[in-house]
Order: C-alpha cells, then sequence, then structure tokens
C-alpha cells in the first residue's frame, strides 16, 4: 500500500516536473533598493535619451517628463522652437508629477518628494515626505500579461525598483 | 478712438492680463496625471483613494487627510467652481472642493468600460475610453459629456478610436493621443460635435498639453512640439 503510494507520488512528480520548468523560462527575480538606500536615492545627473513615454507637466518655460519609474527628464522651454534637455532627476518609482509656484511634487513609490525648480541648472530636493503613498510591490513589473515572479516578496528588503527576467 | 491706437493698446491688455493671471497658475499638466494642484491643495489618487495636501507654503506640503473612491480612479482633472473631475475605471465622477480638504462627490457618469483621462472647457467634458492592461473590456472611444447640471452628467456623443490615451483641448482644437493611431487634430463644430481635421502619424502617442496655440505631445522616441495657430500643425520641436 505504501509502496503504491509512493510511485504515485512518483508518477504526479513526474508530470508536474516539466509544467514546472516550462513556467520557469518566463519568471522574473525582484531587484531590491533597500529602504535606507531608497530615501538617500535622490540625484541630479546629467541628461539623457527618453526611452520609455512617461506623463508630463509644463510651466512657462520648463517641462518634466518623467521616464516611469526611473526619474524626470527636465527641459528649458524658454523657446519653444529650441526645447534643451537641461538634465535627469533619479528618483525610483516616479510615475507622476505636478507643481505650484518654484515647487515640483514628485511621487517616488510611497514618498512624495518636494524639489525646488527655480533654476532648472540647480534643482535640489527640499522635502521628502515618507510613506504618504501605498506600497505596490509590482509598479515597476513589465507590462506583460505573462509576468511571473517565483519566490515570497519580502518587503523588509527593500522596495523593488524592477525585475530581472531569469 | 483712432483704429491703430486700439490694434496697440488692446495687445498690451491682453498680455498685462495674461502675465497676472498667470502668477497664480504655475504650470499645466497632462491629461494622464494622477495628480492636480487646484489653489492651495495638491490631490493625488492612489488605489481607491484621494489624497488631499495643504499647500499654502508651497515648499510644505502638509498632508491633510485622504478620502475613499468608490472605484479605481486613474486621473484627476481640477474644472472650476471647485470642481474635479476624476477618470476612473468605470465612470467618470464630480467631485466637489467647496471644502478644499475633504473633497465631496456630486455624481457621477458610469461607462463601465476601461480607463478613462478627461478634460473639460465650458460646461462639456470629453473623455477617452480605451483597453489595454488593467483596463476592463474591450471600447476604444472618445466620448463627450454636458456636465452643465454637475448633478446630472449627459452624454451627447461617442466616437470610435482605436486605442486613445492623453487628450487636451485649445479654444475650438481638441487633440487626442491615440497610440499607433497618431495625434488626432478635431474642430469642436458645436457643444458636444467635433470633425476630426487632421492626424499626425506618429507611433504610441500617450498624452499632450495643450497650450494657447501650441501643444506638447509624449509619443513614442520622445516629446514633440507644435505650433496649433495655423490652418494646419506645424512641428516646431522634437526631443528624444
Amino acid at each position: 500500500m505504501r509502496r503504491h503510494r509512493f510511485t504515485r507520488l512518483f508518477q504526479i512528480l513526474l508530470l508536474v516536473l516539466p509544467l514546472l520548468a516550462f513556467s520557469c523560462e518566463d519568471t522574473h527575480r525582484p531587484v531590491y533598493l533597500s529602504w535606507h538606500d531608497f530615501r538617500e536615492s535622490f540625484k541630479v545627473g546629467k541628461a539623457r535619451k527618453m526611452i520609455t513615454k512617461g506623463k508630463i507637466y509644463a510651466t512657462q518655460s520648463a517641462i518634466f517628463v518623467s521616464e516611469p519609474n526611473i526619474g524626470i527628464h527636465v527641459i528649458d522651454n524658454s523657446d519653444p522652437a529650441a526645447p534643451v534637455k537641461v538634465c535627469f532627476l533619479s528618483i525610483p518609482g516616479n510615475l507622476d508629477c505636478t507643481g505650484k509656484d518654484n515647487c515640483l511634487y514628485a511621487d517616488s513609490f510611497t514618498d512624495l518628494l518636494v524639489l525646488d525648480i527655480s533654476d532648472l541648472h540647480n534643482i535640489t530636493l527640499i522635502k521628502r515626505i515618507k510613506d504618504v503613498f501605498p506600497y505596490n510591490e509590482f509598479q515597476a513589473a513589465p507590462d506583460d500579461e505573462n509576468f511571473i515572479y517565483y519566490g515570497a516578496v519580502d518587503e523588509e528588503r527593500g522596495v523593488i525598483i524592477g525585475w530581472i527576467k531569469e | 478712438m483712432d483704429k491703430r491706437v486700439i490694434a496697440l493698446i488692446l495687445p498690451l491688455i491682453a498680455a498685462l492680463y495674461a502675465l497676472h493671471s498667470c502668477s497664480g497658475v504655475t504650470g499645466k499638466s497632462g491629461s494622464m496625471s494622477r495628480f492636480a494642484v487646484a489653489g492651495d491643495r495638491f490631490y493625488a489618487v492612489a488605489d481607491n483613494k484621494l489624497q488631499v495636501f495643504n499647500i499654502e507654503n508651497a515648499a510644505d506640503p502638509e498632508p491633510v487627510g485622504t478620502v475613499d473612491i468608490d472605484s479605481g480612479a486613474e486621473t484627476l482633472y481640477y474644472y472650476k467652481d471647485n470642481t474635479m473631475l476624476i477618470g476612473g475605471t468605470d465612470g467618470m465622477y464630480i467631485y466637489s472642493l467647496k471644502n478644499p480638504d475633504k473633497p465631496e462627490y456630486i455624481s457621477e457618469y458610469e461607462h463601465l468600460a476601461a480607463c478613462d483621462p478627461v478634460v473639460a472647457d465650458g460646461d462639456i467634458a470629453y473623455f477617452t475610453l480605451r483597453d489595454g492592461t488593467g483596463c476592463r473590456n474591450s471600447l476604444n472611444e472618445l466620448n463627450i459629456l454636458d456636465i452643465s447640471d454637475i448633478y446630472k452628467p449627459k452624454l451627447l456623443k461617442r466616437y470610435e478610436m482605436d486605442n486613445p490615451h492623453g487628450l487636451g483641448i485649445d479654444g475650438t482644437l481638441l487633440f487626442v493621443a491615440d497610440n499607433d493611431s497618431g495625434l488626432k487634430v478635431f474642430n469642436i463644430i458645436a457643444p458636444g460635435s467635433v470633425e476630426l481635421r487632421e492626424t499626425i502619424a506618429v507611433k504610441g502617442a500617450y498624452d499632450v498639453i495643450a497650450f494657447e496655440g501650441y501643444l506638447l505631445l509624449v509619443a513614442d522616441g520622445g516629446l514633440y512640439g507644435y505650433r496649433t495657430t495655423g490652418e494646419k500643425l506645424e512641428a516646431v520641436s522634437e526631443l528624444h
């Protein structure tokens, strides 16, 4: 009886294993950024190429274009016939931005950042309001119906800033 | 008065007025935005919640509270007279900002369909429905609503689109970013009625910001600027 059960289990395993191997081809592994590093992650860098289209906010002379989940392209548009990319703001988890007066409000996963944009060449972070937005661990997941991941998502390890295809 | 004097003075007055009216308004968001600024408040939608921040001191937003929204809210659009339009996954919602710290539900236009950014001008609201990840059903349309009675938004017309995303209005022009079908430019010929004027061939048209005589478009590959004062759109800039 016991042996019979064992062979049954073996048969099931034989059936299931190839399926597991097959589905593994499309699995993704999360890339974590520790909460500490995340909170230190705002950085002004060199202008870069626009890769993925994102949301926009424009003032009288400047345009801000989100590179979804990565940051914001800053553009000087004082001459609309010749806009110039000034810099790129590294803001993990950014999707939206808007503003008032000389301040830009940008989301960064769970946090809201307030940036001083009075001088496009010297944008500074003036405030970070932590944990005002709900955390969605799949925010940076690829827009793919067949997206699969394995292992448990561990919030203790940090925010998930991307997913690597295995 | 001498006609020439009037011709000189009028633009001057207009310029002064423009300068003045801009002092309180600092910028414009695309229609896909989940953020909106209305006076001294900053609003953000995330999941089924509308978050309110007091920004009397712009540099120091103060979280005031949250308001639950029935369905998945996707976009925010500050309309007028303390009214905000919220595009959701199954309807367009009208909220009152009379108490700016506690936006209050007024009414909705239910479409039970898809994702929708919304913009409005006068008594007319325009929004798009599209299918795609996270959106229900497969409707791809531009819908036009009469919102003169904010308690009873009324559907005026529906137009077939391919996969419309953001949209914007400038006077009698309506712009719709229709994904791979390009940027569609419509003449608003009567309240609630539009007519296709031209289509700008561009891949992945995503969102627009319409200014007076000037349009910004985000599409595959970057950011595009157009002058919109002529009979046809004139491309003036391109950034990648």
